[in-house]
């Protein structure tokens, strides 16, 4: 009884949307007095998957930089909330900052905020980078230092959420668990080891996840730049039928993923 | 070494080191200052664009083109914010966004914290299904139905009553929602805004943690459904109805693909700042002067529209940090 109106409202304002733009992906749409259908098939389909031109190109890439991105955002955010928990003057203050891209950057703002603040103009690479080659390291060494370093910005910017989720969960490690740990005399490293890493697990999993949708889903994507430009085209025929091939794709990555992290998750509890 | 075999897999005791008071002072003070180091780095990396956009947006045109201005403008001026205030006539856009953004965070209070106490506390049929499709509504990004959802508001069937009324009547009614504010309204008082799903969870988490006690004890006394909902649930709800209010605020305060679909004349700011240039500059357009905007003077209106959108939400977050961070603790959206 509670639960019917926000069923009423997920049925009119997501089930049938969504039903409606796979029937629009297989069929021609005029719009005149009320959207009209002319049935095609999966010709929008069989011509995306066998003679689109950057369709491919940029799926593989996308799929390469997000692994990388998950990757690291992962790390980061793992990291830094393990730092943020812990008690110290001005912690308020730290986790205040970093919350801060969640509010600005979830909106239009971070594709321009990116393009002038890149890593770049922020660090004076090119310095670092004749340092680096003066120090007689291989360029391509030098190559991966740098470009890391250019991401740097949109890693940290990515792994507002993260944190917190990291946050929350290590704080509900109860506090018993670590002396008890620190009585039997385990180092911090074994601590983190043997202790908050399986405790966090679950959690690693929910912010791969996360973060993968996140990504997939940017703004600077060149597939969902290619979409946007087609709504505002009103091309709606062509702009689900990539919205659907893409995320379809999207989801099987994340379900696979999510199945191998589960079984993961499972061997290690027993 | 005395080592028996029958106690091998008890571990080894380790040795206490007795370590001087003066090492450890130097190890506590050496974490603290890397500790320090690394998270004012992360600071600057986040702060450093919020920042520039602010120094930036003072700037002159000739600034942008000197070299030697990296932060401190030499020609300090306003000219910039005047420009842009009136080219995308900001109190409007800027109306327009307030009441998109709190009309539907506040509408859609009522219907999410509802589903979500149905959710937590009543087993009925089919419970487990409708928990799954709020999870789907979390995962399917936006992209997917901001078209159905155009050609939904812009042939509005009212849930089924306008072509019932039109076959019985003959009619040809046909309600246009585009560019009204009921494109976001009516989806959020039916529990359907932007990322609501996630409103739910939230509630869901909530209402789990809480005590059945004090709702037996109203149910002893006599108080129905909606009765213990309003006076007992929704008062210990408190913390978790404000978190989501605030959350669903800034995202709808940020939201541009939706609100540039739907709202293609009426806009809000966040669309507004997204089409910058075709706005700023379509009285140039039409004159055939396109090519003469300075590139500089794009970047400084970008700048100043951009401090536009922010800012609104940074004051707010600085003001109700407390809420965003710490409640989502408290909530156990993780648990």
């Amino acid at each position: 009884m509670f639960v019917v109106p926000w069923l009423i409202g997920f049925i009119n304002f997501f089930f049938i949307p969504i039903i409606n733009s796979i029937r629009f992906s297989i069929s021609k749409i005029m719009i005149d007095n009320g959207p009209i259908y002319e049935y095609l098939g999966f010709t929008q389909y069989k011509y995306l998957f066998l003679s689109d031109a950057t369709f491919f190109t940029d799926m593989l890439k996308t799929s390469g930089g997000v692994f990388l991105d998950v990757l690291m955002v992962i790390v980061f955010s793992l990291f830094f909330s393990l730092i943020l928990v812990q008690k110290f003057r001005g912690r308020l203050l730290a986790r205040a900052m970093f919350f801060l891209p969640v509010i600005v950057a979830s909106g239009a703002v971070i594709k321009s905020i990116r393009f002038d603040a890149s890593a770049s103009g922020q660090f004076e690479l090119s310095v670092l980078q004749s340092i680096l080659q003066n120090a007689n390291l291989s360029n391509d060494l030098v190559g991966l230092i740098v470009r890391t370093m250019e991401q740097m910005f949109q890693i940290i910017w990515k792994c507002g959420i993260q944190i917190l989720i990291f946050m929350a969960g290590l704080q509900s490690i109860p506090s018993t668990i670590k002396e008890a740990a620190y009585v039997e005399g385990a180092t911090g490293w074994e601590y983190f080891w043997k202790i908050t890493f399986p405790m966090v697990m679950p959690l690693i999993q929910l912010n791969i996840i996360y973060t993968i949708i996140d990504s997939f889903t940017d703004y600077t994507n060149p597939i969902i730049q290619r979409i946007y430009a087609l709504n505002q085209q009103l091309d709606y025929s062509f702009s689900s039928t990539i919205a659907w091939s893409y995320f379809s794709i999207i989801f099987i990555i994340a379900i696979v993923l999510y199945m191998i992290l589960g079984k993961l998750n499972t061997r290690n509890s027993n | 070494m005395i080592t028996t075999g029958n106690k091998s897999n008890i571990p080894p005791k380790r040795k206490n080191v007795e370590s001087s008071p003066f090492l450890n002072k130097v190890k506590n003070i050496s974490w603290k200052i890397s500790r320090f180091i690394l998270l004012f780095g992360m600071s600057y990396v986040i702060v450093y664009p919020l920042l520039y956009m602010v120094f930036r947006s003072f700037c002159s045109i000739d600034d942008i083109y000197d070299v030697t201005v990296k932060w401190i403008p030499k020609n300090f001026t306003f000219e910039n914010f005047i420009r842009v205030y009136k080219g995308i006539n900001y109190p409007g856009v800027f109306l327009n966004s307030v009441l998109v953004s709190f009309g539907s965070s506040l509408l859609l209070l009522l219907p999410c914290s509802f589903a979500a106490y149905g959710l937590s506390r009543f087993k009925f049929r089919g419970r487990g299904i409708v928990f799954a499709f709020v999870l789907m509504t979390i995962v399917v990004p936006q992209q997917f139905f901001v078209l159905p959802s155009f050609l939904n508001f812009s042939y509005f069937n009212g849930f089924g009553i306008v072509p019932l009324i039109n076959n019985l009547a003959s009619t040809q009614i046909r309600i246009n929602l585009l560019d009204s504010f009921q494109v976001f309204w009516v989806p959020a008082l039916f529990g359907s805004g932007i990322r609501s799903g996630l409103y739910i969870y939230i509630f869901v988490q909530f209402f789990k943690a809480l005590p059945k006690e004090l709702e037996e004890a109203s149910y002893v006394d006599g108080c129905g459904f909606t009765n213990t909902f309003f006076r007992i649930i929704v008062p210990s709800a408190i913390p978790v109805i404000v978190t989501v209010f605030l959350f669903s605020l800034v995202w709808h305060w940020n939201d541009y693909q939706l609100s540039s679909v739907l709202m293609p004349e009426n806009r809000t700011i966040s669309s507004t700042v997204v089409n910058l240039k075709n706005i700023l500059y379509q009285s140039d357009r039409t004159s055939g002067i396109e090519s003469m905007i300075d590139i500089g003077q794009i970047l400084l209106d970008t700048q100043v529209a951009n401090i536009f959108l922010v800012s609104p939400m940074v004051i707010l977050y600085l003001v109700a940090q407390k809420f965003f961070t710490e409640s989502i603790e408290r909530t156990g959206l993780v648990g």
